[in-house]
């Protein structure tokens, strides 16, 4: 409980930076609805020869647009979970995680730490402090469209498979906590497979294999369910990652 | 007297090249032992080694109980102010004495207010003297515990060490400094090249040889570098 305390204390300025900046993104979202709603082109023809119409399947766009000029509901899922809330997620986990290890020893405090608590214990406690402050993150991001208009059984299976997947990609940016001894090297390590693991996104025979896809709860919005065999083999993925973290800190030799 | 470290056959290799070979030491309870040895003769991976930091190759080590460790880099938490240091220090250090962290603090006289990375490196390792020597356990690693601090303030350090001695606690430490060692320690390892030339009681080396500790060094990294590395016993 003593290395978890030291960790949440170590953490704290980030994780109120990052709910001070869902606050403010998402006060941008809301109240920048009516200039993105006014700014949209009514007329995609306006649009046939523009470069746009190449990449884009314009009738689907029109859609929708007018869904979101239409429906709150729709706005605040595409703009919100569908784009600003994951993407802030992304940066929570590589801010909470991307320094747990790798600070300790590339600043050597790692000798002051381990010579008192077992590595067990600062494994866990480490790993445990970041997935708090994780899962706050995404339970306040969550439930700020509660406060418009949205429905509470969606929100949380949007939040639940939001976490599923952050754990997931949570577990990557530690194991290159542990693995490489410079912060910088971890941080530009998390991007790089952060971008790579979004490749399958655009091709659309692969977007069953788009990890984003789920952070974005797609598949809950349009269905209403949880994707349930995806999630599944996401937290199971998770845990062989936990496994392989805790292998390679265990294994490290300082 | 009974080991408190004990390395038998230990060897330790890293990107395939050999970093100690074959060691065989003996640390006893109550005995202040230090590690003597060029630059790159694998003193630091030796204590490494015995403090979980690294692992061996090979062989088998020993410790008998917790220990308490100043490692080469000194390095604590810069952010953190000195008070704060130890407060942190006494929530996570098991076996923690507040009477003797403060009976240290007099003898060092830091400033509580000062943030750890605002100290020299001769006042940071005074502060992890205080923390390490705060924690009450039978055995004490230190590598290089006196770099960087003036002969005074070393002087003060080899005086906690001998009462540490005195109270029944073991000390392993390594140095480059021959004069300090031969003033307080008992037993002695001398490295070359990743090897060890001699492990056991400093004053039957100095008896054996006919020299002081300096003289004793010198002639066998000498007679070592002649004749191959071996291990002698005298």
């Amino acid at each position: 409980m003593k290395v978890l305390k030291k960790e949440l204390i170590d953490l704290r300025w980030r994780f109120l930076f990052m709910i001070f900046l869902l606050l403010i993104v998402f006060l941008f979202v809301v109240y920048g609805r009516r200039y993105v709603v006014t700014s949209l082109p009514y007329d995609l023809h306006l649009l046939k020869d523009s470069f746009i119409s190449k990449i884009l399947n314009m009738d689907q766009l029109l859609k929708e647009i007018n869904l979101m000029r239409e429906s709150i509901r729709y706005y605040i899922w595409s703009q919100w979970y569908g784009k600003n809330f994951y993407q802030l997620i992304l940066l929570s986990i590589i801010l909470y995680g991307f320094s747990l290890f790798s600070r300790e020893t590339e600043r050597k405090t790692i000798y002051f730490l381990l010579s008192r608590v077992n590595r067990r214990v600062v494994f866990f406690s480490k790993v445990f402090a970041g997935t708090i402050f994780l899962l706050f993150t995404i339970l306040i991001g969550g439930i700020l469209p509660l406060f418009i208009s949205f429905n509470l059984g969606l929100v949380g299976k949007i939040m639940l498979s939001s976490f599923i997947t952050s754990l997931f990609l949570y577990m990557i940016v530690i194991f290159f906590s542990i693995y490489v001894n410079d912060d910088v090297k971890s941080v530009v390590f998390s991007i790089l497979f952060f971008f790579i693991l979004s490749i399958p996104g655009f091709f659309s025979g692969l977007s069953v294999f788009n990890i984003y896809r789920y952070m974005k709860g797609i598949d809950i919005y349009k269905a209403g369910n949880l994707p349930f065999l995806p999630l599944t083999f996401v937290f199971i993925l998770s845990l062989i990652l936990f496994w392989i973290n805790w292998w390679t800190f265990r294994t490290k030799e300082f | 007297m009974n080991p408190m470290i004990r390395l038998r056959s230990v060897n330790k290799e890293y990107k395939g090249k050999v970093i100690l070979k074959d060691i065989n030491m003996e640390v006893h309870k109550g005995s202040i032992h230090a590690i003597v040895g060029p630059n790159g003769a694998g003193k630091t991976t030796i204590l490494k080694i015995i403090t979980g930091f690294t692992f061996p190759t090979r062989g088998e080590v020993f410790v008998d109980g917790l220990l308490g460790f100043l490692p080469e880099s000194k390095a604590l938490y810069g952010e953190k102010s000195v008070k704060d240091m130890l407060k942190m220090a006494e929530e996570l250090t098991p076996f923690w004495q507040n009477t003797t962290m403060e009976d240290l603090l007099r003898v060092f006289g830091l400033d509580m207010d000062k943030r750890v990375g605002e100290l020299s490196f001769g006042k940071r390792t005074q502060l992890f003297l205080v923390i390490l020597f705060s924690q009450d356990v039978p055995l004490y690693i230190l590598d290089e515990p006196t770099l960087g601090l003036d002969p005074i303030v070393s002087n003060k350090v080899f005086s906690i060490i001998k009462q540490k001695a005195i109270g029944g606690k073991t000390i392993l430490y390594s140095s480059h400094n021959l004069s300090d060692i031969e003033e307080v320690a008992d037993e002695i390892t001398i490295m070359r090249k990743g090897v060890i030339i001699y492990s056991g009681d400093l004053d039957t080396l100095k008896e054996r040889l006919d020299k002081n500790l300096k003289e004793a060094f010198l002639y066998l990294m000498e007679e070592d570098y002649n004749e191959g590395f071996k291990k002698r016993t005298y």
